[in-house]
């Protein structure tokens, strides 16, 4: 069957572009934060969560609409980044033994609160465009069409923020020499708390977007952070604009392995694959060589 | 020496004792639920003894919230069976009572409950578990002669077969949501000649799968491909959808799972363009699929899954059932679960009576010999000889509902019988 | 007790002999658990904690060379399958079993380091953790083997009696002789290599040392006690299943060397036993329990930065700082 193949492949591609804009917007607070605070936020996956939640409870038992849900999410999930950075991240820097332990107690609190308050009951927010996008054989709907389109525009929008603003620029001052950047008057703990900021507020974009598209469970979060993992392993450590490239191939991947092997073979190739490009490269496809 | 941050040690010893005070707070609350009520059950002033059976539920983990429900409905049915009359064994009254354990929504930690509920509160009955779960009860249940009747089966090695004698199958399992789907589907759709199958990626594949596609064939079907099996934890199911559009079936099977990757996939199926038959066969009702696959996508689906509100002309028991679960969880229109620990309750109340005696070899003999049980859905048949291997699976109708454009209309109710 | 590990002088010998006096005592308090508590769940969950403890030190190991092995509990599941599989489909004598998963858990993981011992302890952190997914779903999609989610049951005991005592004292047995061979290891001339290489490779790599000798030497005896653990588990606990083993058990793990000290060799000892057997204690508030593990965390981390074992410690020096208080006031 001829055409079932073309329509397969032509399926594989757009589930690709998909599914790396995806993952990319998933990774997005997560490579941000390590990157310029040197913090692996393991809690990344329950604010990501959280932000689904808020955005959910707003948009049904509220009633508003949910664009606006989403953006009030993502104010309250990032101020909550302010206490996180202040409580979390400060008093442990440099020992990622003790981030470990903050990040698993706040998942524990956050995951099984949502889970004992929330029940079982099936969840969606609800959707954010409807509508399937029709041209010749594709056919996508306009939902996946506009998480890529988000997922691409925040990743331009945060390169460019990095590169282009004063904050930006502060920030790779701190995450190139916290001394030095101390010493030309640059106050880290302002630049640490907003990029707190950020990097909450991006996961909980991501979470109230994925909340309507996939549904809402208390463990949404733990599913995601393995993905987020990888692509800022691959990516490489001390650049964002491998988060590029590391979401596309871990987006084609995901996109075109089940379709040749079975669900959980999946996982287990991909990491293979990735443990194999890590041999050659351990700092990733765009990291900085580091030798010690 | 490092200096102790007293401000923070004291808001951080604070935050924790008020975490304790809360969890205690909790624990009171859900105590007075329950205690609420059994009170309604020991009105009688003759003195009714107590009878404990053991109930292996997954109160944490992935399986948390949708047991916690399920458990509320087993304390229902005890409180249904107890002023049924109760338990009458050597002539004296029982009523029956609940100790819960807490299996984690683990293998081990289902283990340790099993264990705990054996050696440490002494049980001689146990309920339950859920999911996959039972490979780890049955073999205990067997070794220490413990009555135990499963609310689920995955067909795993272990869970029920020929040497698990001890272990009987009180709910429908997977396996009757697919015969009753099967049966309504060969009766309905006689333009669908091939079929794809679709199931989690767990490991039942090479054991639930092959049964399924034993069935399918038998019926004169051809499976297209072979057995889809998708991850569970998947962000996006696009690429299985995709999968399953490439076979090029007439139809769609998705022999178990949850609503999330099921309505995810016909979510993703309807929106590449396919308009393919949609089966489904799990215990998550209908309006689930529907709320997350999208009203639109929801079209074109058969769906046989649990009894819930709306099916017309349920078991007097079961309105029973919905109506206390109802007031319970103070939601008029709130849905029930699958009953996967309740029916089995019910039917415990039925062998203990016919057997009028606690001992499980007894029980179990009893059980065995059983042809027809109640269940809450209405009459039950006891087979499975040939699926599982040992004639102890209890079958009842199922109701199959087909979706059309976001809206489950109810069709009829299946024997849903288990050969 | 636990004292930091004292660099060998003259003195040691005597100085040990209090230590020494203290250990027999808890050895044998330890001894006649199985005689107080005579609930076979309690005894349960005391051989839980012996496994995990083992766990615990043997990363706590390769944590004092500066790596971070975020696959332990991957390698926990190696050790216990490879035990599962060798005892169940292929016969092989429990004991045997055991040995093997153990070798074979440390060769992999000798495997892993290798490559990576070159460069910064944070990429063998990344792989580690990689490497773990991946083996436990390369387990899962193995599924008539390994049972996939579901995991072995049936698998071949130890002894073949039903009682859990015979269990509690060999595995005791194990215990203390695994922690004495990592305590040797750690405080001969191998643990201060490895803690060298910790604080500045450059220095110990001009003084001769080599990290990648040595770094691999630590996973590699990290790796031998988890997959010894591992085993044990499975040969005792009759069924496995991946969940027990994933990314978020060997957080876990961390938390327990970290809450415990991780400075401290008796850290990871401390750590695992508060909250393993805590939250246990607590299992009555059901779905509230998680909490309880929450609350020590928090408690924990920001109140005792050096972990609990730095609680005595901290006391005697607040009684030493009151004490001198109150001479100079009084001068």
């Amino acid at each position: 069957m001829p055409e079932a193949t073309i329509l397969l492949i032509i399926a594989s591609i757009v589930n690709a572009l998909v599914l790396s804009s995806m993952y990319i917007l998933l990774a997005l607070g997560f490579t941000f934060l390590f990157n310029i605070m040197g913090i692996l936020n393991f809690a990344h996956g329950a604010i990501y969560m959280i932000g689904a939640y808020i955005c959910f409870f707003l948009a049904t038992a509220v009633g508003i609409n949910q664009w606006l849900a989403m953006l009030i999410a993502v104010a309250a999930v990032g101020l909550f980044g302010i206490f996180m950075e202040r409580f979390a991240f400060r008093p442990f820097f440099g020992n990622i033994n003790q981030i470990i332990v903050v990040c698993i107690g706040i998942i524990t609190v956050l995951e099984n609160g949502v889970s004992v308050s929330q029940g079982f009951i099936v969840q969606v927010t609800p959707p954010f465009v409807q509508g399937i996008f029709r041209v010749g054989i594709i056919s996508i709907s306009w939902e996946r069409v506009v998480i890529f389109l988000i997922g691409i525009s925040l990743l331009i929008l945060v390169l460019l923020f990095i590169n282009k603003t004063k904050q930006g620029l502060q920030m790779r001052a701190v995450a190139q020499d916290l001394e030095g950047a101390v010493l030309q008057g640059i106050n880290v703990h302002f630049v640490s708390a907003l990029a707190c900021v950020i990097a909450c507020a991006l996961a909980a974009l991501a979470g109230s977007l994925m909340g309507s598209y996939l549904s809402l469970t208390p463990y949404m979060g733990q599913d995601i952070m393995i993905k987020v993992l990888e692509i800022l392993v691959l990516g490489g450590i001390g650049s964002i604009n491998g988060v590029l490239f590391a979401g596309l191939i871990v987006g084609t991947l995901d996109a075109v392995l089940p379709i040749m092997v079975s669900g959980t073979a999946t996982q287990a190739l991909m990491m293979l694959i990735i443990i194999v490009i890590l041999l050659f490269k351990p700092q990733g496809l765009f990291g900085k060589e580091v030798r010690g | 020496m490092k200096k102790i941050s007293y401000p923070l040690a004291l808001t951080s010893i604070l935050l924790a004792s008020f975490m304790v005070l809360m969890s205690l707070a909790g624990c009171t609350k859900t105590a007075t639920t329950t205690a609420a009520t059994t009170t309604t059950t020991t009105t009688t002033v003759q003195p009714i003894k107590t009878y404990t059976v053991g109930l292996l539920a997954e109160l944490t983990g992935f399986l948390g919230s949708y047991n916690t429900a399920t458990v509320n409905e087993a304390q229902i049915a005890v409180d249904m069976v107890n002023e049924n009359g109760g338990i009458i064994v050597g002539g004296q009254n029982y009523n029956l009572k609940l100790v819960v354990e807490d299996g984690q929504s683990t293998l081990d930690g289902t283990t340790a409950a099993a264990n705990k509920l054996i050696f440490n509160d002494n049980v001689k009955i146990i309920i339950g578990p859920d999911a996959y779960f039972n490979s780890a009860v049955s073999g205990l249940c067997e070794q220490n002669k413990i009555l135990h009747i499963a609310g689920y089966c995955t067909m795993q090695p272990g869970e029920m077969d020929a040497t698990t004698t001890y272990t009987f199958l009180g709910q429908a399992a997977s396996i009757n949501y697919f015969t009753g789907a099967l049966a309504y589907l060969k009766a309905n759709y006689p333009n669908v000649k091939t079929v794809a199958l679709c199931m989690p990626d767990d490991g039942s594949i090479p054991y639930f799968g092959a049964a399924v596609q034993k069935m399918v064939e038998a019926d004169g079907y051809t499976v297209a491909g072979s057995i889809i099996g998708y991850d569970n934890s998947a962000v996006d199911f696009s690429p299985y959808a995709a999968k399953i559009i490439a076979t090029g079936a007439d139809a769609v099977i998705c022999c178990s799972g949850i609503a999330l990757p099921n309505g995810s996939i016909l979510k993703d199926v309807r929106d590449a363009g396919s308009n393919m038959l949609f089966v489904i066969c799990n215990s998550t009702i209908p309006t689930d699929n529907i709320t997350v696959a999208g009203t639109t996508e929801s079209t074109n689906v058969v769906d046989c899954s649990a009894a819930y509100i709306g099916c017309p002309n349920p078991s007097a028991d079961l309105q029973e059932m919905i109506q206390r679960y109802q007031l319970l969880v103070g939601n008029s229109n709130a849905p029930l679960v699958t009953l996967e620990y309740a029916n089995p309750i019910w039917e415990l109340g039925q062998v203990l009576n016919q057997a009028n005696s606690f001992d499980p070899t007894v029980l179990k003999n009893t059980f065995a010999n059983m042809t027809t049980i109640q269940t809450l859905y209405g009459p039950g048949t006891i087979s499975g000889q040939q699926t599982f291997g040992i004639n102890q699976a209890v079958s009842y109708q199922l109701p199959i509902t087909t979706i059309t454009n976001g809206v489950p209309t109810f069709q009829q109710w299946e024997p849903a019988l288990v050969p | 007790m636990g004292s930091m590990i004292a660099a060998p002088n003259s003195n040691t010998h005597r100085k040990n002999l209090i230590p020494a006096i203290g250990y027999g005592a808890v050895i044998c308090l330890l001894a006649c658990l199985p005689l107080i508590f005579k609930s076979p769940y309690i005894l349960h969950l005391f051989i839980l904690t012996l496994i995990y403890i083992i766990a615990a030190a043997s990363m706590r190991f390769i944590m004092t060379s500066g790596q971070i092995p975020l696959a332990h509990a991957a390698f926990l599941g190696l050790g216990a399958y490879v035990s599962a599989v060798l005892s169940k489909h292929m016969g092989l004598s429990p004991w045997l079993a055991l040995i093997i998963a153990a070798l074979v858990s440390m060769c992999v993981g000798i495997a892993i380091s290798f490559p990576f011992a070159r460069l910064k302890a944070f990429y063998y952190a990344m792989i580690s953790l990689f490497f773990g997914v991946g083996l436990l779903q390369g387990i899962e999609s193995l599924g008539k083997l390994t049972g996939g989610l579901a995991g072995i049951t049936s698998i071949p005991t130890l002894f073949n009696t039903g009682s859990k005592v015979p269990y509690y004292y060999v595995f005791l047995a194990l215990t203390i002789i695994s922690l004495a061979i990592l305590y040797r290891f750690e405080a001969c001339r191998i643990g201060w290599n490895l803690k060298a290489i910790d604080q500045s490779y450059l220095v110990s790599s001009s003084v001769g040392i080599s990290e990648v000798k040595y770094r691999v030497l630590a996973v590699a005896i990290g790796c031998f006690f988890v997959g010894l653990a591992g085993g044990m588990y499975a040969n005792y606990n009759v069924t496995i299943s991946p969940s027990s083993f994933d990314t978020t058990s060997t957080l876990w793990m961390i938390i327990y060397v970290a809450i415990g000290g991780t400075n401290d060799f008796a850290g990871p000892i401390i750590g695992t036993a508060v909250l393993f057997l805590i939250p246990q204690y607590f299992s009555g508030l059901k779905q509230y329990t998680p909490f309880v593990s929450a609350a020590i965390l928090f408690t924990v981390v920001f109140a005792f930065r050096d972990g609990l074992v730095s609680i005595p410690r901290l006391i005697r020096t607040r009684y030493q700082r009151k004490k001198v208080k109150v001479q100079t006031d009084d001068s």
